[in-house]
Formats: structure tokens, C-alpha cells, sequence
């Protein structure tokens, strides 16, 4: 409305000049024919102006609202599709929906650039396992040799940042890669347990699982094994020393089920606690075991935000670390329930 | 003897997977025809098919559809994508495994012997699928019952037992490290801790005692375990 006055208050002043103006000048050429009907002649005028202005406001009042509050990119649409009456208005829809579609095509080519690079890079990672089985198939045939076991290692690193890199490009079309149920919790620890079993057995690291058989929670199955992997291969690098094991277990926080990893590591100094989530942020245990990739906990944190989980961070310097996971409850009270705590 | 086609564009992968499948008494078939895989297919008329994903001209998912066409024989595919969206499409292309690279011979041999089991039954057993019979010395191991003879007597084990056992006939004479031992005996639904390993020693040692041999595994300080061969071989044949 304000805007709408706005755009016409020069007309309405133009047009009330216009009224005094043609006054004086009838009231010159024969002041007897309109002295006494002044104040008839102005509403006959006023309402002539009147009419006008209801019929402008009527046909175009949508688009003055929606140009006195212009927002996102959406509302753009909204306007487009209205129908408008007058020139100036139909003159700046047409420029608009130029924009718009200008606009578009440019992001459908960044989005399509961007596509393309992450496409590439996912084939080249993918090309980079056949060498990499080879080198595997190589050293199973020679494992008795001098550092088969180290190489073996090795190829087990390289594969696990290979997958790192696939997971971090899949972590941008995430939003429609994921399906939250209800999951159960011992299968997916002991698979991800199996999955690392090889980091395990060469650390001498004893994994314990202790979640009873019917807990479950709700969260996308594939990324929180992987979150769980990410945390499990966390705790078995910053574990020294013989006789140690690595606990998964659920337990009850509050009224939220919780999964928690704990190990007796050496722990993270508190004033890099703060900062671990952050991308590419490895701290003085980075440093000094000098494996870390700053990426991990940072893909965590980003995997449980999407996924509606708290993740959380305990730790002791020389005692151990406890990173715990918390679930949003279900609406099945028995869903998410944890027995035998 | 079970034919095995491996349709795989890296040459030394492809060579190394046969190598080993023919160690295990399979026959593999190694092509690098693969702008017609389904000719080399009628040819060989294998009993199980590895298949790439990744091939030059079509791809794997493609061939897995016309072998399908012609043939239900098993269909392993092999492949560096790990994605949910990969297994399924082999799956719906007919394939009956997923194997992902970098993967183990072991892994190879146990998901082609339970496909050649599942497509051909018990009954049409070839070679490599006859039961295990290892023959060390005088005894006679049976990895699959497990059972171990020597002269007149027998003893049962456990599989775990087994597991020791016939890694370090495998390796005779040379040492097993715990390492190698722990990868063994590790499976998915339980762990095993040092104590456990260590448990297993013994009892397989008390097992040993029952057939009249002593000292037969020798422990390698800071290595691992070998056997020693401590009792006469000779007599009990």
C-alpha cells in the first residue's frame, strides 16, 4: 500500500494542481459559472480520481506487495505466474523472469560443473583401487616375506583415505542419500569392528561390545557405521601400549539412547578438545602419532547434524576418550528403549 | 574340476586370481576378449563367472545381462564401487555376489565354493569341494568335521582348535605369528583376545596329549607358535 501511494503521489499532486489551475482559469473567464459550485466540481474531479486509483490498486496491489518485500529466490516465481495489468509492472515482470531464467541456467552450469569435477574425482579414486587390489593380491602371495605385514598395513591406510574421499564427495548430494529407520545397534558394531579387524589385531587392541541384542535406534544405517568406523579406527590410533581394549556399548543419557565408543588412549589435550570437529584441525595428537587427516571427526560431526545426533566428546589426558552418540528419541517408546543398563 | 571365467581388464589381478583359484583345484579361465564376453562364455561354459564392473567397450552390468539370457550360472561381480546403488544394480542385472577391491583370495575361494554349492548341490562335488583331508606326518587332520587321527586313536576339536591347527601344518616349518594366528581364528561375531588365543594353544596342546604326542607346538618367543614334528611319524603309517 505504502508503495503504491508512493509511486502515485506525484500523479495525485499533479492532478489536484491541475484541478486549482483549470478552477482559475474557468473562474477568469466567467467567475459566475463556478463560484458557487466549488466544492461540487472538486468531488465530481475527486471522484473521477478516486475511481481511477481503486482501479490501479485493485489490478496491481499483489505485485506492490510483493515488491515492498522482496525475499528469496522462490517468492520470484510467486511473482512471475501473478497477473499484472499494468505496463510498468508487466515491463519489470518480463525483465525479471529474464533474470531469472539467466540466473538458473547459470546455476544449473555450476552445479553441473561442479558434478563433473566430483564425477572425475570419483573415477579416478575407483581407478586407483585396481592398482591397489594388485598391490594386495601381491603381498598376500609373499606374506611370509620381510614386511609383508607392514605393506599390508599400508594398503590398508591407503584404502581406508580412498574411501574417505569417496564418502566426502558423497557427503554433498547427502541430502537425498539417506533414509532414517530403525537400526540395530550389535550387527552394525560388530561390522564395523570387522571392518577395522586388521588395524585391530596388528595394534594388539581388544575391541569389547557390550550392547544388548535388542537396541535400536533411529538413524541412517550405511552413515553411522560409517560414523562408527570413523571413531573406532580414531580410538585404535591413539591407543598405545599392551592390554588395551576399545569399548562400544549403549547406554541411557537422560531419555535419549546413546552410543558410546571408549578407549584408554592417551587421551586429547583440553585445550584442543574445543576444536576437534573443525575441518582439518589435528591438534598435538596429530601431531605427534602424525596419521591424522583433520577430516574424520569432521565428517562425524557433519554426518550426525544431517542425521539429527548429538555427538559428544569426553576426554582424559593419559586415561582415555569417550565419544558418545545420542539419538533422538522414537516415538515407539520401544524402539530406542536400552535393556539391562 | 569346476571352470571358473575371469573376466577381468587388469591383467595381474586376473592372473593372480587364477593363479590361486588353481592352487585350490579350480580351472580358471582368464579372457581378454571383451568386446564379446558372451562368445568366450559359450566356449568355456563355465560353472562360475567373475565378472568386472569397470570394462572397456560394455560394461560389466551389461555382460551380466546376457549371460543371464543364456545361462543361470552364479555371477560374481567384482568392483572398486563400494555405493549401496552399485550392488544393486549387479543384483538386478541377475549377478548372485558382490566381491569390492581391494579384497582377499580367501574371501574369492569361500564365495566361489558356496556358489558353485548353491547352483550344482552337495551331491555334484568336484575336487575342490570333496572334503579336506590333510595327511602331516602320520596324522590325518579333517578340517571341516573337525577330527584329528594319528595311528588308532582320533580326537575331536573345536573349530577354533582347527583353525590353529591347520595354519600351522600350513606353514610347517616355519613360525605362525600371533598376527597371522589372531587374523585366523577372528571372526565376525566373536573377537579374540590374547587370553583367548593363549587358551586355545593350550587346549589344542591337551588335545595333542590325548593322541600320545607332547611338545609338538613349540612356542617362538616374541614371534608366535610352529610346530615341531615330536612324535614318529614313520610308525603310525
Amino acid at each position: 500500500m505504502r508503495l503504491f501511494i508512493r509511486e502515485h503521489t506525484s500523479f495525485i499532486v499533479l492532478y489536484l494542481l491541475q484541478f486549482f489551475y483549470l478552477y482559475a482559469t474557468f473562474r477568469w473567464l466567467d467567475a459566475g459559472m463556478v463560484e458557487g459550485n466549488l466544492a461540487y466540481l472538486f468531488l465530481v474531479s475527486l471522484f473521477l480520481l478516486a475511481v481511477f486509483l481503486a482501479f490501479r490498486y485493485a489490478a496491481g496491489h499483489g505485485g506492490y506487495r510483493w515488491l515492498s518485500r522482496i525475499s528469496g529466490w522462490k517468492d520470484a516465481k510467486i511473482f512471475l505466474q501473478m497477473d499484472a495489468s499494468s505496463p510498468l509492472l508487466r515491463a519489470f515482470k518480463d525483465g525479471l523472469a529474464r533474470q531469472y531464467r539467466l540466473m538458473q541456467e547459470e546455476r544449473e552450469k555450476s552445479v553441473q560443473e561442479m558434478q563433473e569435477r566430483i564425477d572425475f574425482m570419483n573415477r579416478f579414486v575407483h581407478l586407483m583401487k585396481t592398482p591397489l587390489s594388485a598391490l594386495h593380491l601381491i603381498v598376500q602371495d609373499r606374506e611370509d616375506a620381510d614386511g609383508a605385514a607392514e605393506m599390508r598395513m599400508e594398503i590398508h591406510r591407503m584404502e581406508y583415505l580412498l574411501n574417505m574421499i569417496l564418502t566426502l564427495s558423497r557427503l554433498s548430494s547427502f541430502r537425498h542419500d539417506f533414509r532414517i529407520q530403525s537400526v540395530p545397534l550389535r550387527p552394525l558394531a560388530h561390522e564395523a569392528i570387522g571392518e577395522l579387524k586388521h588395524h585391530f589385531i596388528h595394534r594388539r587392541i581388544y575391541p569389547v561390545v557390550d550392547i544388548p541384542p535388542d537396541a535400536r535406534v533411529l538413524s541412517d544405517r550405511k552413515w553411522l557405521k560409517f560414523v562408527l568406523t570413523q571413531l573406532l579406527a580414531n580410538a585404535i590410533r591413539y591407543t598405545e601400549g599392551e592390554n588395551k581394549s576399545i569399548r562400544v556399548h549403549a547406554e541411557t543419557q537422560g531419555s535419549r539412547t546413546a552410543l558410546v565408543v571408549e578407549d584408554e588412549g592417551v587421551g586429547i589435550p583440553p585445550q584442543d578438545l574445543p576444536r576437534i570437529f573443525d575441518m582439518y584441525f589435528t591438534g598435538a595428537n596429530g601431531r605427534k602419532f602424525g596419521e591424522s587427516t583433520g577430516i574424520g571427526l569432521y565428517l562425524v560431526r557433519k554426518i550426525c547434524d544431517h542425521l539429527d545426533h548429538d555427538v559428544s566428546v569426553e576426554s582424559a589426558p593419559g586415561a582415555g576418550t569417550k565419544v558418545s552418540i545420542r539419538f533422538p528419541v522414537s516415538d515407539s517408546p520401544g524402539d530406542t528403549r536400552v535393556t539391562n543398563l | 574340476m569346476h571352470r571358473v571365467l575371469i573376466v577381468e581388464d587388469d591383467k595381474r589381478i586376473a592372473e593372480r586370481i587364477a593363479a590361486h583359484l588353481e592352487k585350490y583345484g579350480y580351472q580358471p579361465v582368464v579372457t581378454d576378449r571383451f568386446e564379446a564376453v558372451d562368445e568366450v562364455f559359450e566356449q568355456v561354459m563355465p560353472h562360475v563367472v567373475m565378472l568386472d564392473v569397470n570394462l572397456p567397450r560394455y560394461d560389466g552390468y551389461y555382460w551380466c545381462k546376457k549371460i543371464r539370457r543364456m545361462s543361470s550360472c552364479p555371477i560374481l561381480f567384482i568392483s572398486a564401487r563400494t555405493g549401496e546403488v552399485d550392488q544393486v544394480m549387479a543384483i538386478e542385472c541377475g549377478a548372485d555376489d558382490f566381491i569390492t577391491k581391494p579384497f582377499y583370495y580367501d574371501v574369492v575361494v569361500a564365495k566361489i565354493k558356496s556358489q558353485i554349492r548353491r547352483a550344482y548341490g552337495e551331491l555334484s562335488r568336484g575336487s575342490a569341494d570333496a572334503e579336506r583331508e590333510v595327511h602331516f606326518y602320520g596324522l590325518t587332520f579333517y578340517p571341516e568335521r573337525p577330527e584329528l587321527h594319528y595311528g588308532k586313536r582320533s580326537v575331536s576339536l573345536m573349530k577354533k582348535e582347527a583353525d590353529l591347527l591347520d595354519l600351522l601344518i600350513s606353514k610347517y616349518p616355519r613360525t605362525v605369528s600371533r598376527e597371522k594366528i589372531f587374523e585366523r581364528m577372528w571372526d565376525d561375531r566373536e573377537f579374540i583376545s590374547e587370553n583367548t588365543l593363549n587358551v586355545n594353544v593350550a587346549r589344542l596342546r591337551r588335545k595333542l596329549a590325548q593322541l600320545g604326542i607332547e611338545n609338538a607346538i613349540e612356542t617362538v618367543k616374541g614371534m608366535g607358535y610352529r610346530l615341531h614334528v615330536s612324535w614318529n611319524g614313520g610308525d603310525a603309517e
